[in-house]
């Protein structure tokens, strides 16, 4: 199976190929994933996205998305049919206060979706992951790896939602928001970092850990 | 030369150390040893100012008191702590903690060629593997790598008062040998002065300590030199007990 790598910045604003296909219309984005698809998407400079991913049958896609910058509102579904593999890694610094509403909705057989997400919230930030299996639907598993760490003292709040009709699924959910370890800190200054250099690094380490190269490096 | 003087130290008013005086001169290489929950690594924490521990008394360091010091601080005046259980950290590379360490001290940035290959050569000589570089600080890194790893770390920023707390513990026979051999080309080439916390005596037979101290209850029960180990590897801690017994009566007269 070929192997697709795509990458949405800021530029994009349509993308066809005969394997997927992406609409890119102002500020809603449909992408249709058919093959094995990779999405890298580091669009800093939008204040609002609002996607629909269709996973087509035999399909699978991993989504790496981070954000630092203007981010208020993130709207994301979704909608796996039989046979797919879906991966969301993202890491978001809300400079601004955000919204991010994440719905995964399987309506198939066979599907395995993992969903990270990883906040630091410079501004409040609320974020619901609702996972919805619809009934007489087998051999499903979600995982749901939710993180907020708290810098900056204000609000970070994160509702991990399951709705399951079906008796065939394997859910779980992780959900933290810490403060950052101070036996950490303490390690990292006994070094020689500034406690500033320190929290600035802790900071990067909690947000790219769960993002590839191409992104850290970015 | 480190020197502590009259330190006490608490956890959540929980008495930890009393009354201890240490005194490590250049380039001596000190061994502390003592019975779990003596208070061994306490004192490297104080030395660090761990804001955990509450301390009063004096650290001085070559003429300098450092006890009211930032850990940074003190470790940018040279002082390095290998700790018991080395900590993870996800998401930080050894790489990006030492350029970040290295460029702000030298104020400027730092050589990135000259500064891969010290890290290479570094790697090849504590027998791991060059990925090590760009792992994550000690990540899902076995016991002993953890320590190897941290060794990584001191020839990196090249200290000059280093701190080995239970180095030894975790270790095969063949990393054992890595390590001290390690050491004692660091001791070679930079003369610091050491002080070495440990339980077995087998170490001491690859790193040769100059002073020998006892730690029990939080106090310096006994001091000698390497046969003061071999003794407690013989006879155990429980000799000493009585010795503590003695000078908490003459503290309190
Ligand atoms: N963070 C902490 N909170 C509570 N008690 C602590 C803490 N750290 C140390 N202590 C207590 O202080 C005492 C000394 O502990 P320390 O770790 O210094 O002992 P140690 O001599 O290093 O022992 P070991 O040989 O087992 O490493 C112990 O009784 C321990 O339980
Ligand atoms: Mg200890």
């Amino acid at each position: 199976m070929q192997v697709n790598n795509i990458i949405i910045d800021n530029d994009l604003t349509s993308l066809n190929s005969n394997e997927y296909n992406i609409i890119y219309q102002n500020k809603t984005t449909i992408i249709n994933i058919m093959g094995k698809v990779y999405i890298n998407d580091f669009s800093n400079n939008l204040n609002q996205q609002n996607l629909t991913i269709n996973l087509k049958e035999n399909s699978s896609l991993i989504y790496n998305k981070y954000s630092n910058q203007n981010l208020e509102d993130y709207q994301l579904t979704i909608n796996s049919s039989d046979n797919t593999e879906f991966k969301l890694n993202f890491s978001v610094i809300a400079k601004k206060p955000l919204n991010i509403n994440i719905n995964n909705l399987i309506k198939g057989n066979n599907n395995a979706s993992t969903i990270r997400l990883r906040i630091i919230g410079e501004q409040d930030v609320n974020a619901i992951v609702s996972a919805q299996v619809l009934k007489n639907t087998k051999n499903n598993t979600i995982l749901e790896d939710l993180k907020g760490l708290n810098v900056y003292a204000k609000k970070i709040a994160i509702h991990p939602e399951l709705l399951i009709a079906s008796e065939d699924v394997v859910a779980n959910h992780l959900m933290t928001i810490s403060n950052i370890d101070n036996n950490e800190l303490f390690s990292l200054m006994s070094k020689g970092l500034s406690k500033t250099q320190a929290i600035n690094l802790l900071q990067k380490g909690f947000i790219y850990a769960i993002q590839p190269d191409i992104i850290k490096n970015k | 030369m480190l020197e502590l003087k009259n330190l006490n130290v608490k956890i959540n008013e929980k008495s930890i150390i009393n009354n201890l005086n240490l005194k490590i001169n250049d380039g001596e290489i000190h061994v502390l040893m003592g019975p779990n929950g003596a208070g061994k690594s306490t004192i490297s924490q104080a030395i660090f100012n761990n804001p955990l521990y509450q301390i009063s008394g004096q650290i001085i360091f070559n003429d300098e008191r450092i006890d009211n010091l930032e850990p940074n601080e003190i470790a940018n005046k040279g002082l390095f702590l290998l700790n018991q259980n080395p900590i993870e950290i996800e998401g930080i590379t050894n790489a990006e903690l030492l350029r970040t360490i290295l460029s702000d001290r030298e104020e400027k940035t730092i050589d990135i060629f000259k500064f891969n290959k010290k890290m290479e050569s570094i790697c090849k000589n504590l027998d791991i593997d060059r990925k090590f570089i760009h792992r994550e600080i000690n990540l899902g890194m076995s016991g002993g790598e953890k320590k190897k790893n941290e060794l990584l770390h001191l020839w990196m920023l090249e200290p000059k008062f280093i701190i080995l707390d239970e180095i030894d513990s975790g270790l095969d026979v063949d990393a054992l040998k890595t390590v001290t051999s390690s050491i004692n080309e660091y001791y070679k080439q930079y003369k610091p002065s050491i002080l070495i916390i440990t339980h077995q005596v087998k170490l001491l037979d690859y790193i040769k300590p100059d002073y020998v101290h006892v730690l029990q209850n939080g106090s310096i029960v006994a001091n000698g030199d390497k046969s003061l180990a071999k003794k407690i590897e013989k006879e155990g801690f429980y000799q000493f007990k009585s010795a503590n017994i003695v000078s908490e009566d003459n503290a309190s007269e």
